[in-house]
């Protein structure tokens, strides 16, 4: 792609920096936008202009987005309640796509999730063409509603194209890698029916590969395209992973499909720790066992987490390596090699 | 498919929930044989029903979360649409708050002034009995004084408006409506707010009629289809998908009651639609809900304790618009301000507990406000996608319209003037309009009509062309009624069953 300027909202989340970096080393110039301000940290500095944008208005927008080639939306609403975050979602992304079709943008890039075709997604096959099961999670709902949104307004001539990530991992904070690797080093975690559900993880410099793909394609209105690995990866083999990065022992494998009291696994912990006391009594609460014989305290997945554990969906990345020409690069094993050498760099940082 | 069982001497009643097991109950006391489907489980093992106190809890709701279904489908219209169902014995009956309120006569005649199809081809005094009779049947505690928006129950044990709401009750005269108490199952110390509810009408009936020779219960049945007659306009069986082995079965018999809950008898037809059901393409439509709203006032004055649900009602009919009014529940203490509804569902289907109560006592009302039953609101079928039983997947289109905030809006404004009437001191905690569903009241999807092109049964529940094939759940009503419908819904289901009974030499093959 030839030097072009580049309009990403959401620019200081853990996809949009990596994005940013990237597209920096590339020569374009950039003008991240998002509502907490946090410098994007580049040896491209000039290249790239800040925007603090708390809410996104047409107005407001249309002197930024003229001379634009392409918008990456990857901004998310986080605060207020659900119809208030519903409503903002759906205003700031309709102003913006207005925005776009009047400054004439050429592209418009919308990041969403392969949790809108069920927060979990049924244990099949799933195509860009299975349908997008409703979900408890409010925030799947949203995704939903954004893309059908997105996908229906009308934009003038800008080219509207969804990409739909799976479980994005790698090093960086913010990250679900960070956060996860956060509560493993403190707690242990609590996971159903042994991990062999399928996690689907995509490296983040895969994501940021498959978006700059959407970016220089052509002839791509109006399609969604899934972004993830085309065979599954099991639970346990990522949360093993990232125990091997910890050193520590952090995992308790539950035979049971769906989230219990935290009194109920009592018995499978208990078996765990007395495998390794063997003669102990365990007599009070596991939490203040784990805590006073380990330091740590236990992490029990919501219900939301539990069913996603359990479920077997596999994402089909056909349309994408056909239209994108985009296939998924890094393997599990690489991935967590690098993240294990980001974690032993940046320890101090991220305790 | 294998053919287990035939025999046309044979009732089929899909689902266990509240109607359906009164269906049965009534059906088997009047000498029928009884085939209950049930998705569900069977007899939950270790169920307490431990009532007086509130010990009700983790052994029944280790095994109800087992059971509870998140049901696969696709939102049209407002993204946040809920649908729950309960794959158990007492269906979606489990998770009932256990409120029950009988509609009033003009409940069922105030749609008639707006238009012809909000017309109920039955009245107050056809239920009447019914009413009676399913009060006597699950035991009610409640208020003995009725009022012009709502009749008194017949109650087991009095209850009464706690002495310190009794400045609320008289201003709430002032704003034609009544500050009542709560009418529910079972004793008098009973709060709503413990879930799993103590008033699992389907295991409490089903477990005197379980031993009863003319009645069967397969559970794990999963309802698919319905098969009709090869030659006349009878349905002839029900074809069900047996959970544990995923074979398919069949159940003939020489009627067939759909009972299975909230969209799921709509859901059932929508899949046999053909030439003679849905033939005009009205299974589905005029969906409406109970909307619901949480309105959350700190009292300063006067202090206030944890006390019994007392009910707010509905202005009176000259002061509302048809169609569009609210009632409340009020809840002091019992709970926090976390909405009723969803913080029971949430904490019963393992999505974390409730936050924990702050310091004082606040005040809840739990708002219930009618929707008008458009067209536009509806239900039907992917057109290729299937669910988790092979079923097209079920497509909501459904969102509240400015009327219907309005009409929640009104409500918030009503009890603020009576709270500012009654001369008390509060200031407001929080507000919230759940989305669509949230309160589980879905009707109206295979409404009653005496004329078939404005609806899918008639005055005795029968499908107009076929019958001998009944739908008895909610999904019958007509209009929507801001009192929780559980009750109307038994009662209407008792009277199907009964009028089956006694006309039933008429049916047959």
């Amino acid at each position: 792609m030839a030097a072009s300027k580049i309009f990403v909202t959401g620019a200081s989340g853990f996809i949009g920096q990596a994005l940013v970096v990237k597209l920096l080393e590339q020569g374009h110039h950039i003008l991240a936008a998002d509502d907490s301000r946090s410098a994007i940290d580049s040896p491209h500095q000039a290249s790239v202009s800040n925007l603090k944008l708390d809410r996104l208005d047409r107005a407001a927008l249309l002197p930024h987005l003229s001379g634009c080639d392409c918008v990456v939306n990857l901004a998310h609403p986080h605060q207020g309640t659900l119809q208030e975050q519903l409503r903002s979602a759906i205003e700031s992304t309709q102003a913006l796509l207005q925005a776009c079709a009047e400054a004439q943008v050429k592209k418009f890039v919308h990041i969403s999730s392969t949790s809108v075709y069920g927060d979990p997604p049924p244990s099949r096959i799933i195509t860009e063409e299975s349908p997008c099961l409703a979900s408890l999670r409010p925030q799947t709902s949203i995704q939903q509603a954004l893309e059908h949104l997105v996908l229906q307004t009308e934009a003038g001539d800008t080219e509207v194209v969804v990409l739909q990530l799976g479980r994005v991992y790698g090093p960086g904070k913010g990250g679900e890698t960070a956060r996860t690797l956060d509560q493993m080093k403190t707690a242990f975690m609590a996971i159903a029916r042994y991990g062999t559900g399928y996690c689907n993880p995509i490296y983040i410099d895969d994501v940021v590969t498959a978006i700059i793909r959407a970016c220089e394609g052509s002839n791509l209105h109006g399609q969604r395209f899934i972004v993830s690995h085309d065979q599954p990866v099991l639970w346990k083999e990522l949360l093993c992973g990232y125990e091997s990065i910890l050193g520590t022992k952090s995992l308790i494998h539950l035979p049971i499909d769906y989230q219990c009291d935290p009194q109920d696994s009592i018995p499978f912990f208990r078996e765990a720790v007395s495998k390794v006391l063997k003669k102990r009594k365990v007599m009070e609460g596991t939490s203040a066992i784990a805590k006073k014989i380990y330091g740590k305290s236990i992490y029990y997945p919501s219900a939301d987490e539990f069913r996603s554990l359990v479920a077997q969906p596999i994402f089909s990345n056909q349309k994408s390596r056909d239209r994108l020409d985009f296939q998924p690069q890094i393997s599990l094993q690489t991935g967590i090699e690098r993240i294990r050498e980001w974690w032993g760099q940046n320890l101090p940082e991220t305790v | 498919m294998s053919i287990p069982f035939i025999s046309d001497d044979q009732i089929v009643i899909v689902g266990s929930g509240p109607t359906g097991t009164v269906a049965a109950w009534t059906l088997v006391k009047a000498g029928f044989k009884v085939t209950l489907l049930e998705s569900g489980c069977s007899f939950p093992k270790s169920l307490h029903l431990r009532v007086r106190d509130r010990e009700i809890r983790r052994p029944y709701a280790l095994e109800l979360r087992d059971h509870v279904a998140y049901p696969q489908f696709e939102n049209l219209d407002d993204p946040l649409t809920r649908w729950f169902k309960a794959h158990l014995l007492g269906g979606l009956g489990s998770f009932w708050g256990g409120v029950v309120l009988r509609f009033s006569p003009e409940d069922f005649t105030e749609g008639e002034s707006i238009s012809e199809r909000y017309r109920w081809p039955i009245g107050y005094a056809d239920l009447e009995p019914y009413y009676s009779r399913v009060e006597h049947l699950i035991g009610v505690s409640g208020g003995k004084v009725s009022v012009p928006v709502l009749p008194a129950c017949h109650v087991n044990h009095t209850l009464e408006v706690p002495p310190e709401f009794s400045d609320l009750a008289a201003a709430a005269q002032k704003l034609d409506r009544w500050l009542l108490p709560a009418n529910h199952v079972y004793g008098k110390s009973t709060l709503f707010s413990q879930i799993p509810s103590p008033a699992n009408i389907g295991v409490r009936l089903l477990g005197q009629l379980r031993r009863h020779k003319n009645f069967r219960l397969i559970s794990n049945a999963h309802v698919t289809q319905l098969h009709l007659h090869q030659t006349k306009a009878l349905a002839a069986g029900v074809e069900y998908l047996d959970r544990q082995s995923g074979e398919l079965c069949f159940q003939s018999g020489r009627a067939v009651m759909l009972a299975a809950g909230q969209l799921g008898s709509t859901h059932i037809l929508l899949n046999c639609s053909n030439g003679i059901i849905n033939a005009d393409g009205l299974i589905g439509r005029y969906l409406h809900d109970n909307m619901y709203a949480a309105y959350t006032y700190q009292i300063d004055r006067p202090p206030l304790k944890e006390s019994l649900v007392s009910y707010l009602t509905r202005p009176d009919y000259s002061k509302a618009k048809p169609l569009q009014t609210t009632g409340f529940q009020v809840y002091a203490g019992a709970l926090n301000q976390k909405p009723l509804a969803n913080s029971k569902l949430r904490s019963n289907l393992g999505l974390g507990s409730p936050p924990p109560q702050d310091e004082g006592v606040p005040l809840l009302f739990a708002c219930f406000g009618t929707q008008i039953p458009h067209d536009s609101r509806c239900v039907s079928l992917h057109p290729h996608a299937k669910d988790e039983y092979g079923l097209p997947l079920l497509r909501i289109s459904t969102r509240q319209d400015s009327d219907d905030i309005a009409t929640l809006d009104e409500g918030r404004r009503a009890v603020e003037a009576l709270m500012e009437i009654a001369g008390w001191q509060f200031s407001s905690k929080s507000s919230a309009i759940e989305p669509p569903g949230t309160s589980v009241h879905f009707g109206g999807t295979v409404r009653m009509h005496t004329d078939p092109k404005l609806g899918v049964v008639n005055a005795v529940n029968a499908m107009h062309e076929i019958p001998n094939l009944f739908v008895i759940d909610a999904s019958c009503f007509t209009t929507s009624v801001e009192k929780n419908p559980t009750l109307t819904a038994m009662a209407i289901a008792m009277r199907a069953a009964d009028l089956l009974s006694q006309n039933s030499r008429s049916l047959g093959h």
